[in-house]
Parts: C-alpha cells; structure tokens; sequence
C-alpha cells in the first residue's frame, strides 16, 4: 500500500482536542499554525503530523484543516522536488463513512481544495492526485450508514503545486470539499522573504 | 467557460430557507433534479458584517465563489467578478449587509455531464450549505 499511515480504523472512540476558532461542528482544528510546525511535514504524504488536526468526536465525518498563518517564498527559487515555488502545506484529517470511502476508494486524494485569493478575487482548486471516478454516489439509506465504520486519516498537499498557484504575495482563504462534505476555514499570508 | 450575456439575477427571492438567515452567513437553493437541457438555477443569500462588508469594498457579490462538484470534474470561480453591482444590490440589516443572487450554473460550469453535482457558494470565510443535484443523462430530444 502507498500510503504511509492513512486511515485508522475507529473502533474505539478516540481522539483529544484543542481548543480554537474556525471550529467545524462537533470538531476542533489544531492550534499549532506556526512555520516550524510545518517544517517536518513531508508535501503530498499521508501522514499525521503535529500540525494534523484532532477530532475528539468520533460521530463526525467531514474534513478538518489546519494550515500555517504566513508562508514565506524565496523569489525566483522553485522547490526542487516538486516544483512549488512555497511550501503552502495544509495537513488536512477526514472521517469518512467506511462503506464507500474506503481504501481502495481512495477518496482522500479526491478531496477538492479551494484557495481563494480575495484581492485579485481568483480562486483556485485541486487535489492531491487525480480525482478518482470510482467512489461511488451515496443514496440516502447509505448516507445513514456513514455513521458506521468509520475511517480516518491524513492528507498533506502543498496547495502552491496542486493548484499551480502564482509565485505572489497573496492572502488566501482555504478549505477543502469532498461530495457533501466540507471543512473549516483558514488563513493563509504568502509573502516573499527578506532574506 | 460558457458565460452568456445573461444579467445577474440580485433580487429577493422568496424561498423559507433563504428567509431563515439572521446573522453573517450564506445559504443557497436549488433542484434535486435539473436537466442538462434546461436551467441549472440556484439562488442565495448571504449576510456579512460592517467589518467584511468594508473589507469588500463594499461589493460582496464579487467575492462570491461558486464550487461545482461532479465526481472527477471540479471547479470555483467567482461568477459576479466583472459585473457591475450597484449600491441597492446590498441592503444594510442594522450593524450588517444582507445581499441576494440567482445565478444558472451552466453559465459558469466548465463541464455539463450528466451525473451528481455538489454546489457551493462561499464567501469570505463563509460557507453556504450544499446543494446536491442529479441530471440525468440528456434525451437528445
């Protein structure tokens, strides 16, 4: 499987929270929006770092985001591995219904984010990898069911590479959707660096 | 995109839910069930605070964002960003603005397929609630 950690299975309740704002019902994102909280991050893993957010309700489903405040970008420099000209990670945590988000689904890199840029009024969008048309449409009765089984895990993109985001000072508000279910929030200052 | 020379639609609409709106937010209507032939029309309405609306230029209906949703295909865009809004199109509610719009989202949708569509409208950080719609594939009649 190539996904590293990904989705646990919840079997038992789970999970601590942190007070804050930009709170999605029945959940609360991490506090934890400082650059050196994102350093560790490896872009484009499925992995829970300190700045994945924490769920304590294992009721929800839906997707809770955390992203850093400021991103700083050096002019002119691309990331050599991947190409973004900044590290605008996001490390986004998902319950979803185990019947049909399941792990073969992969529906965690059909996750949708939306960037908008609210001085130019340009939005962005993208996902991790290519959306997949195999996730099934859920009728009503199944709907009911995502209350069982559910599935949890991580998404980390760099939103500068999956959206192919300008190289510009830029403010962006962020959130992620995925059929009907949708995120919180957040911030997002990208701005070139002094140095 | 499949813009047309249609006119934004910014008038009230009666509708309960869109009513229900006492506070900063955003809410959105429209069909279970639309046609790929016919109008895909949904309708909002949204309330933001001085402090937004100031922080808008006073025209929110340019920040709005449309997100359509279909399986594989994707998009937002901000359907009202080159029209012109006038200063009636924005009523002030007490210490707020309350803002109406109608919009047919073929006119901005980059694809028009028969399946699920997931419809959003965002502004600032607000989200509206989600409008889920089925088309079935097209007659061809």
């Amino acid at each position: 499987m190539r996904k590293s950690v990904i989705a646990l299975l919840f079997m038992i309740g789970v999970i601590s929270a942190r007070g804050d704002d930009l709170n999605i019902e029945g959940s609360t994102m991490t506090d934890k929006r400082t650059a050196e909280t994102f350093a560790e991050v490896i872009e484009g893993s499925y992995s829970g770092y300190d700045c994945s957010p924490e769920i304590d309700d294992a009721e929800l489903r839906g997707i809770v985001i955390n992203a850093p405040a400021v991103v700083n970008y050096t002019p002119g420099v691309s990331e050599p591995l991947h190409g973004g000209f900044a590290r605008i990670i996001v490390c986004a945590t998902y319950h979803f219904g185990f019947t049909k988000f399941d792990f073969n689904g992969d529906a965690e890199d059909s996750i949708v984010f939306v960037a908008v840029d609210e001085q130019s009024l340009v939005s962005y969008s993208g996902t991790m990898a290519p959306y997949n048309d195999n996730i099934a449409e859920m009728d009503e009765e199944e709907e009911s069911m995502e209350r069982l089984d559910p599935i949890a895990g991580y998404i980390n993109p760099n939103l500068a590479v999956i959206m192919n985001l300008p190289e510009k000072d830029a403010d962006y508000i962020v959130y992620a959707v995925l059929q009907q279910f949708e995120s919180n929030r957040v911030r997002i200052s990208v701005r070139a660096s002094d140095e | 995109m499949m813009q047309t020379d249609k006119l934004p639609n910014f008038g009230p609409v009666s509708n309960p839910l869109l009513l229900r709106l006492s506070g900063p937010g955003i809410l959105i209507v429209g069909p279970d069930l639309a046609g790929l032939d016919t109008a895909f029309n949904i309708s909002g309405r949204f309330i933001v605070s001085q402090e937004d609306f100031e922080r808008m230029d006073g025209v929110p209906h340019r920040h709005l964002v449309l997100t359509v949703l279909r399986k594989s295909l994707y998009g937002s865009m901000h359907p009202f960003k080159n029209y012109v809004i006038f200063q009636d199109d924005v009523a002030k509610i007490g210490d707020a603005y309350s803002g109406w719009f109608s919009l047919d989202v073929w006119d901005y949708s980059k694809f028009r397929y028969e399946g699920t569509y997931y419809i959003r409208v965002s502004l600032g950080e607000a989200l509206s609630n989600v409008v889920k719609a089925i088309m079935p594939p097209s007659t061809g009649e």
